[in-house]
């Protein structure tokens, strides 16, 4: 009996080992897409269809979708390091300043074309060139919880400058309600208020922009500290969410799908994962607005289900290939209706869903690429998130945190 | 019941409680639907099965589960077979280059893994290691041998040389004295070799994130991690992921827990 056992115990490791050392190669060619998205978001499904699809007409080729989940950006970084990089992947607003030196420039494929003067500006560099397939646009103004807004009194379409906003939130806080969520402890919805301020302050404010100070180097660290100082009124008027520094975004998103919160300190995508929680609600969004009555509201518009290639890819060649059969225009649309975003691609169209009103209303609107991404050197988004955080735990004071900004810029622009 | 007896049980209660809250929070997480904002801490008003199915379905939890083992059973036998074999000359044999070699051994533990995971990633991209079985298993041996090493060799120190030298005289080589003499009389650290690397490679996701990039391929952590996004959550899928995750090692730990318990406590006396 023992020795029968030991032989079972001997056949089950042989398995193991086998299992475990074993592994033949395929012949087909095999393309990997990663993704920094998770499981279960509607893009992800939409991606994994394409690649089905793709696969079935081109049995040669595989396409390994893979899902980078909550460290994708931790994954990128590391595998950049090692200059071992998937054959595609999605960039996630980063084409241009993390990314472009490990991609393969897109401007020459033949749909670069009709890539939309939205995103245009968004992905395209100092030499005209870009990087990435744009399958749909990101276009981020404020969402807003239209049942809240409503019961509280408020008129969205009133909001035309941050003292207006203010006034609103000040409304919505007497009704009962919490003016604007934020879930700090992910630290980077604190780098997105920041965003919207910043725009404010520095890009849309009546005649005096700053943007080419910023582009030049120089760095306005007096109005920094207003940009800084609106998210401290709001603090200390209490506009945010009692829980702003604990809370998580998904807390955060909740809080707002269930009509208990104003606003919501992230991105329209807020929106679609609201909808997701409480299909029954009615949301929206704002543009952000002017710093006072002679400045522009704006739109920021930045990269979705953006994908790159990877210019020292083996299989560059098939990787382009699999781009140009996203770029078709169904492919694209069925994209960007799965994010419920505008396309990327001018000869598509998508079902905005929930949204499609408010993009007809602000299709005049002016949008600029992501403040940081377009005015701040390379590794200034860690900055607005940390001093941001620190502000809203009151371990800075805006004139501190503006002074932090300044010396990062100075030292990350010389780099 | 006398009264010691009571506030012991009382206290063991209240233990077991406070370890099984996790627990119950992700039961009533994962079999609520996502449109369900009650409190965390209530029961569902009716089970919800989804989450578990986007476990199995978008996660592939029962097949992450099947590459675990492969990978914990595979990298555990390494670790205590190669552990040992290693372990016994440094104890046996005491001169100024085994001290060295056992210095850098326990030197190797106290630097932080992460901290060399570029080089790391580098040369298993180099030597095709990535998203392969026996890239993950060399990684994770690797890092769990010192400790491994060093229980040993404080083990087998304790263990009088009489035996050796005994075998020695009965014609035994150093190997067959390893072999036949030695190795019997490891089980109880065996036991807690195995439980430390085992639960720490089977829960394992510093490296396991790096190293495995395939769907094809992933371990329980990736599995449960692919349900988290920046801009984008599914407590409910995680959790049912989760909770499928850690039945094995209950039923293992239960199954095996009078050996486990033995085997640490015979490894402590000595």
């Amino acid at each position: 009996m023992k020795q029968a056992l030991i032989a079972a115990a001997m056949v089950a490791l042989v398995a193991v080992f086998y299992f475990a050392f074993s592994g033949g190669k395929s012949d087909r060619t095999e393309l990997s897409l990663f993704l920094s998205m998770q499981a279960t978001e509607p893009a992800t499904l939409a991606f994994e269809a394409l690649a089905e699809e793709y696969m079935k007409a081109n049995p040669e080729v595989s396409v390994e979708v893979i899902v980078g989940g909550g460290d994708s950006e931790a994954i990128l970084k590391t595998k950049m390091a090692a200059n071992d990089l998937p054959d595609m992947w999605t960039t996630h607003d980063w084409s241009l300043m993390r990314y472009s030196e490990y991609l393969e420039p897109l401007t020459d494929q033949p749909w670069a074309k009709d890539v939309g003067s939205m995103i245009r500006p968004a992905i395209t560099g100092k030499d005209g060139k870009f990087y990435v397939l744009p399958m749909d646009v990101e276009v981020t103004g404020i969402p807003c919880n239209m049942t809240v807004l409503e019961k509280s009194g408020v008129d969205p379409d009133a909001i035309k400058t941050l003292d207006d906003l203010f006034a609103a939130c000040e409304k919505v806080k007497e009704a009962g309600f919490i003016p604007m969520v934020l879930g700090g402890k992910d630290i980077w919805p604190v780098g997105q208020f920041l965003l919207w301020t910043a725009f404010s302050e520095l890009v849309a404010d009546s005649g005096d922009s700053e943007t080419e100070n910023l582009v030049a180097g120089r760095f306005p660290e007096e109005k920094w500290v207003e940009v800084v100082g609106w998210m401290n009124r709001a603090k200390e008027r209490g506009y945010f969410n009692v829980d702003v520094v604990t809370s998580s975004y998904n807390d955060s998103v909740q809080t707002y799908a269930q009509d208990k919160a104003a606003f919501i300190v992230t991105a329209n995508y807020a929106v679609g994962e609201a909808l997701t929680f409480n299909p029954a609600g009615s949301f929206g969004f704002i543009p952000i607005p002017a710093a006072d009555e002679n400045g522009e509201v704006i739109l920021m518009t930045g990269e979705r289900a953006a994908v790159g290639v990877w210019k020292d890819s083996p299989r560059k060649a098939e990787a382009l290939k699999f781009i140009a059969f996203m770029a078709q225009p169904e492919n694209v649309s069925r994209m960007a209706t799965a994010g419920s975003n505008p396309t990327g691609l001018t000869n598509s169209t998508s079902d905005t869903g929930m949204l499609k009103p408010f993009y007809e209303k602000y299709a005049s609107v002016r949008t600029y690429p992501i403040f940081d991404r377009a005015y701040l050197p390379s590794g200034m988004w860690d900055t607005l998130c940390t001093t941001g955080a620190a502000v809203l735990a009151g371990s800075m004071t805006p004139e501190q945190a503006a002074e932090k900004t300044r010396g990062d810029f100075e030292k990350l622009y010389q780099q | 019941m006398k009264k010691s007896n009571l506030i012991r049980n009382i206290v063991a209660v209240a233990a077991a409680a406070v370890h099984f809250v996790p627990f119950y929070i992700a039961i009533t997480v994962a079999l609520k639907p996502r449109t369900d904002f009650s409190s965390r801490w209530s029961l569902p008003s009716e089970i919800n099965l989804e989450n578990f199915a986007y476990a199995i379905n978008r996660a592939r939890i029962l097949d992450a589960m099947r590459d675990s083992a492969i990978i914990t059973v595979a990298s555990v036998l390494l670790v205590a077979l190669l552990g040992a074999m290693a372990a016994y000359p440094l104890a046996r044999m005491k001169n100024r280059f085994n001290a060295v070699i056992l210095k850098i051994v326990l030197g190797v533990m106290m630097i932080p893994p992460l901290s060399m995971l570029v080089p790391l990633v580098t040369l298993m991209s180099d030597i095709n290691g990535i998203s392969t079985y026996w890239g993950i298993i060399c990684v994770l041996v690797t890092f769990q041998l010192p400790l491994s090493i060093f229980m040993y060799s404080n083990f087998i120190e304790a263990i009088p040389r009489e035996l050796d030298e005994a075998a020695e005289i009965d014609g035994c080589s150093k190997f067959m004295i390893f072999y036949r003499i030695i190795l019997p009389l490891l089980k109880p650290v065996t036991a807690t070799v195995v439980i430390l690397t085992g639960v720490f490679i089977w829960n394992d996701y510093q490296f396991s994130l790096y190293i495995l990039q395939s769907p094809r391929l992933r371990v329980v952590t990736l599995a449960v991690s692919s349900f988290f996004g920046q801009s984008s959550s599914n407590l409910g899928a995680a959790a049912a992921c989760a909770l499928i995750a850690v039945v094995p090692v209950i039923v293992v730990y239960i199954a095996l827990q009078r050996y486990f318990v033995r085997g640490m406590i015979d490894s402590a006396g000595k």
